[in-house]
């Protein structure tokens, strides 16, 4: 049980990589012409949808190892002073 | 907080739909992605991956934009469009300055191998032909700002003692 847990979380880790790569790259290329202006909602919906979709594995990952996993950076402290005044 | 006493409630919120404006949903998720990548980038092959992405994405956004402009070619899904990052080229030229310095910025390391300088010079050549086309002074200021930027931290790293002097003097 917990030696298929490990791998269903190298499988997560692996898929959240690979979103974030696809992010990068349909985020950049992805336009879509039926709309007024192709670039601001179709770029936003993949950026966003992707984004979800990559939390969802992350929270997964959570579930899985039992224990919360998160990585301290220098500016999460700043980035959420200003989502709070946003 | 912003947002809610904004005199355009939504478009503070959700933004528009004709033009770009900076909203609620859109920063917010950007934050979101700031912490995917962090919790998500965790040793220095991912992140190269994501650098090298990033480079060939700016080649083949260049590549479409050179197909455009130069031979006439519009492509079945980007139609008319000019550019495939945004509506305006000046944004997109922001965005090619960007791609052109971290291939050159990446060109010029010592301990390259020779099809990963093949492809970073590439890169740098494909992201220097639409600045060339375009030709805006604007783009040009900022890329000499950003070149200034780099020599500066160059010079002060380099004065630096230790480990962190002695690397970024081997990367510039």
């Amino acid at each position: 049980m917990l030696n298929q847990n490990q791998s269903l979380i190298k499988f997560f880790d692996a898929a959240s990589y690979a979103l974030i790569l696809l992010n990068i790259i349909l985020a950049s290329l992805f336009i879509d012409k039926n709309l007024f202006n192709p670039y601001i909602i179709s770029k936003q919906y993949i950026f966003i949808g992707l984004l979800l979709l990559n939390l969802l594995f992350f929270a997964v990952k959570i579930v899985l190892a039992k224990k919360i996993s998160y990585r301290l950076s220098m500016l999460d402290v700043p980035l959420l002073v200003f989502l709070a005044v946003l | 907080m912003s947002s809610l006493f904004s005199v355009n409630l939504y478009d503070s919120f959700l933004g528009r739909t004709e033009y770009f404006v900076l909203n609620f949903v859109f920063l917010l998720f950007s934050v979101l992605f700031y912490f995917v990548i962090v919790n998500g980038l965790h040793n220095p092959q991912r992140w190269r991956g994501v650098f090298d992405t990033m480079l060939i994405v700016g080649g083949a956004g260049s590549t479409l934009f050179i197909l455009k402009t130069l031979f006439g070619l519009n492509l079945p899904f980007v139609g008319y469009a000019w550019n495939v990052v945004d509506s305006l080229n000046s944004s997109f030229g922001l965005w090619m300055v960007v791609i052109f310095i971290l291939a050159a910025g990446s060109l010029i390391k010592k301990n390259i191998g020779v099809s990963r300088a093949l492809f970073y010079f590439f890169i740098m050549i494909l992201a220097a032909v639409p600045l060339l086309v375009m030709g805006f002074a604007f783009l040009w200021w900022c890329c000499c700002l950003v070149l200034f930027y780099f020599y500066y931290w160059g010079l002060v790293f380099c004065k630096m003692p230790g480990w962190v002097g002695f690397r970024f003097c081997l990367r510039c």
